[in-house]
């Protein structure tokens, strides 16, 4: 059975059940993709979310707290 | 540079990211890093190099994050955004009126950024650690279920809710805007 409904596509997508998911399974997304939008949407909305909490969302500490904190924390290591 | 330095130097940054991820304010968040440290040193001998020391800290800073919020670690129940999700489909399975809208951009905006972490606040602390383990660390589940202390099954329900939280969340205020 080649066909595949939105709800199927978009739950795979969001439960991420299509990162290594069999070839035949990212077929029949792919071909389900071409012929609608609103998936083609969702699927480029979680790539968004993804993106953003990769990079704005949970941002690198500043490297002077860093700094700070491994001072902190290798002092107070040393005295155990 | 001793071990320890280099135990320190190496995952202070990470760790700190990972405490912040969670939630938790600054002076909290260095706290448990600390404490990670400590509780590491202690259970040295338990560390038997099945996972890598990376792993093995973020377990421990997510346990004691976890005791610190006091915070349910699994997921039970439903969940109100599984139940909107499945109203947007009919019998089907495709899309009735309420399909998806909101963004389409490829390229991440400023503005988009923003907005999604806005909505990332409504998250669940362990939605946030699944997340941030997954999408800005990259590790991979097996990893991630390690240190969280969930099935590969409860990994995909957190990420499964957390994915559409956002969505929903991005969809609602985009169109406010």
């Amino acid at each position: 059975m080649i066909r595949i409904t939105c709800k199927e596509v978009s739950t795979a997508a969001a439960t991420g059940s299509l990162e290594g998911a069999a070839l035949l399974l990212r077929l029949r997304v792919r071909l389900h993709l071409l012929i609608c939008r609103y998936c083609r949407r969702f699927l480029r909305q979680l790539r968004l979310i993804r993106g953003a909490m990769a990079t704005s969302v949970f941002p690198a500490p500043a490297p002077e707290r860093v700094q700070a904190l491994e001072r902190a924390a290798l002092e107070r290591l040393r005295r155990l | 540079m001793d071990d320890l330095e280099r135990l320190v130097g190496e995952n202070t940054g990470p760790l700190l990211r990972g405490a912040l991820a969670l939630g938790f304010s600054e002076a909290d968040a260095e706290e448990l890093v600390q404490d990670t440290f400590v509780a590491f040193l202690k259970a040295r001998e338990r560390f038997e190099g099945r996972s890598s020391v990376r792993t093995f800290l973020f377990g421990i800073l997510y346990n004691k994050g976890a005791a610190l919020s006091r915070k349910s670690r699994r997921e039970a129940g439903t969940d109100d955004v599984e139940a909107l999700f499945d109203a947007r489909f009919n019998a089907a399975g495709h899309w009735r009126a309420g399909e998806p809208q909101g963004p389409e951009d490829a390229a991440l905006s400023k503005e988009l950024a923003e907005l999604i972490a806005a909505c990332a606040e409504r998250l669940t602390q362990d939605q946030r650690g699944a997340f941030f383990l997954k999408e800005a660390e990259g590790l991979e589940a097996p990893e991630v279920c390690n240190i969280l202390g969930v099935s590969d099954t409860n990994l995909r329900v957190l990420l499964f809710r957390a994915r559409l939280r956002l969505r929903e969340c991005l969809e609602k205020t985009w169109k406010g805007r």
